[in-house]
């Protein structure tokens, strides 16, 4: 699914290389958990896996695409169809409504609102098929602007959105970290069977490693940076 | 079309700032297209007051001031023509007509002029017009009076009515020829000239009223009816200025300059078409102060667009972070600030637009009273279309910096979202 080699990234021509990554390899469908301290280049690597920035050397290679041999917009539109995001909080864009939210990707790529299509007659109703999935009943919140949900039910919100029109791979950056442990727990339940459902290769990225027993495998970010070994 | 759905959401949310941002450039471009029409229109109706007429003769001082004061009824002589100089003028044989001016009395802020019954036939206004009678007829009797239409719509004058006339051109109360009254026996249509502002008597009248006066005050001991002075013989002595119309255009500078040098006293011809373009463009200072005040007012509600636009960008970091991560592409980014910045410029400039012909609506008649100028409703000109069509495309310009410094972060930031 996802294959990086001899990746490396630095912000300007004169600075020393920030992330140096020999080899990291994911498999379809798997659930990894990658646990990395805030300042360990967790934002570059995600930048890198999500095609916002591309290595000064090596491969990035996503479903057997090597996207940093693909222009910038290119890399956009594979993106669009193929990657679904989770942020750690203010998921949601506050002026669009609740379904208009969770549909957005499916307004900037056609594939992923074909996929949707063919679930749902329409998108409004696939939002609400995913959402109830996630456990959120649309009758008691769609009257709700999204600022006035509570942070929980953004993070569901965020997560039909990260998933709306089957993209293969959701990188989700600390998504559980301004939720406490209930919320925390039944969200990352309710995350994993619509993951799983789908066969959504899941990159969880978290400093918690109270979460790591429940994904397949759990990658050090500080172990897979090799910049200043190389450096 | 997801930008422009996401454009007017996003408007939408912020609709504070984004009606006050259009109600600034409404206001700016309602000044601007006001000011165009006024400018407009004002040049029109000034060159409209006066028509086919050859030359205007007074005595000899500027010519302007000539034209002030025989056509606008601005200002005074600085002295009079004697009747036999305008005789002699009027009897040549390459003058058509003439029409005789004589200025000098008031009544209730209207100046008096008197002329005699070929002012009704000869004089021409507009696109070669003659003057035209609402109601009544040209004075007939000695005290009948034909007054203009905004005389009588202010002072709400009917026909029949007597009037009294004062002596010079001061306020109520002062020095009135109040033991002659006059009878209104017409009332002019509508001309948008000066004309409208006029009170029109005979020459006789004139000198039937001074009879009895001498030095602007009565001479004392010496009363003469207005039932005596019929039986006098009324010739007027002198004229303040006359309107000349010519046989032939081509004579016009020969006998320009044959008035110009006559011998009997100091005189001064002009010609009203050259004199009415010198006298317009000593007024195009205060045309382009205008204008480039009203510009300057449309480039600050533009700016202060920009201003909302550019403190909106760093609120906005998150959203387009989310909408990168969702597909939109740096250009989407880029064409969401655009289409933002170009729905304020043009609701604004529409709405700029009818807010100007809703002012027109209420200052129409105030101007029309007070500056006599009067503004048709007219649909756009060509040249307000094409301002329109500018100010629109100077929005979307100034849009593109905001646009463009979003799209940068977009392109740099990825995902990173700060805080």
């Amino acid at each position: 699914m996802i294959k990086l080699e001899n990746a490396s990234f630095r912000w300007k021509k004169d600075e020393p290389v920030f992330l140096h990554i020999p080899e990291f390899r994911v498999k379809c469908g798997e659930r990894l958990f990658i646990k990395g301290p805030s300042g360990s280049g967790k934002t570059t690597f995600l930048n890198l896996l999500g095609g916002f920035s591309i290595p000064e050397t090596g491969v990035v290679s996503i479903m057997d695409t090597n996207i940093s041999e693909l222009d910038s917009a290119e890399r956009d539109v594979f993106r669009a169809n193929h990657i679904g995001f989770i942020f750690q909080m203010f998921n949601l864009i506050p002026y669009l409504s609740l379904l208009e939210n969770i549909t957005l990707p499916c307004q900037f790529s056609s594939k992923r609102r074909q996929r949707a299509l063919l679930q749902s007659n329409t998108l409004e109703e696939e939002a609400e098929r995913i959402l109830s999935g996630l456990e959120l009943d649309l009758t008691t919140i769609s009257s709700l602007s999204v600022s006035e949900l509570s942070i929980g039910q953004q993070q569901r919100v965020a997560a039909a959105r990260s998933i709306i029109g089957s993209p293969e791979l959701v990188i989700a950056d600390e998504p559980t970290s301004s939720l406490d442990t209930n919320v925390r727990n039944s969200f990352l339940d309710l995350l994993f069977r619509e993951v799983n459902n789908t066969n959504i290769t899941l990159i969880f990225v978290s400093h918690d490693s109270g979460l790591e027993s429940a994904f397949d495998r759990t990658v050090l970010l500080s172990e897979l940076n090799q910049a200043e070994l190389q450096g | 079309m997801p930008i422009i759905f996401l454009s007017l959401k996003s408007l939408f949310n912020r609709k504070t700032t984004a009606l006050l941002t259009i109600f600034s450039i409404a206001i700016s471009v309602m000044l601007l297209l006001g000011v165009e029409r006024i400018k407009n229109q004002a040049k029109t109706s000034f060159a409209n007051t006066i028509s086919s007429t050859d030359l205007i003769v007074g005595a000899r001082s500027g010519s302007i001031q000539l034209l002030l004061y025989s056509v606008f009824r601005i200002g005074n002589a600085t002295n009079n023509i004697t009747w036999k100089s305008y005789r002699d003028i009027a009897s040549r044989s390459d003058v058509s007509w003439t029409i005789p001016l004589s200025l000098g009395d008031s009544h209730r802020g209207y100046r008096v002029l008197g002329t005699n019954e070929d002012y009704f036939k000869f004089y021409h206004y507009g696109d070669k017009k003659t003057l035209t009678f609402l109601k009544g007829a040209p004075f007939d009797d000695l005290f009948d009076v034909v007054i203009g239409f905004d005389v009588a719509a202010s002072l709400n004058y009917k026909l029949g009515e007597k009037i009294i006339i004062a002596h010079g051109l001061g306020q109520e109360g002062f020095l009135k020829h109040d033991d002659k009254p006059f009878r209104i026996s017409g009332i002019l249509r509508k001309t948008g000239t000066p004309v409208d502002r006029t009170v029109h008597i005979s020459l006789r009248a004139i000198e039937a009223i001074h009879i009895d006066w001498k030095s602007g005050s009565r001479i004392p001991g010496v009363t003469i009816s207005a039932k005596d002075v019929r039986k006098k013989e009324l010739r007027p002595k002198a004229i303040t200025a006359f309107l000349v119309g010519l046989k032939s255009r081509l004579s016009t500078f020969s006998v320009q300059r044959s008035v110009n040098q006559y011998r009997e006293e100091p005189l001064l011809a002009i010609l009203p078409g050259a004199t009415l373009q010198e006298l317009w463009s000593l007024m195009g200072t205060a045309e382009t102060a205008l204008s480039s005040i009203s510009i300057f007012v449309v480039v600050g509600g533009l700016l202060g667009m920009l201003t909302m636009l550019l403190a909106s960008l760093n609120e906005r970091h998150r959203e387009m972070a989310i909408l990168r991560s969702v597909g939109a592409r740096p250009v989407h980014i880029f064409g969401l600030f655009l289409f933002e910045s170009s729905i304020l410029t043009t609701i604004g400039t529409l709405s700029g637009l009818v807010l100007m012909y809703a002012i027109q609506i209420i200052i129409q008649p105030i101007v029309n009273d007070h500056l006599g100028i009067f503004i048709p409703f007219s649909l756009l000109s060509m040249r307000e279309f094409y301002l329109i069509g500018f100010i629109i495309l100077a929005g979307t310009i100034i849009g593109s910096v905001p646009a463009h410094q979003a799209y940068r972060k977009s392109l740099i930031d990825g995902m990173m979202v700060r805080n």
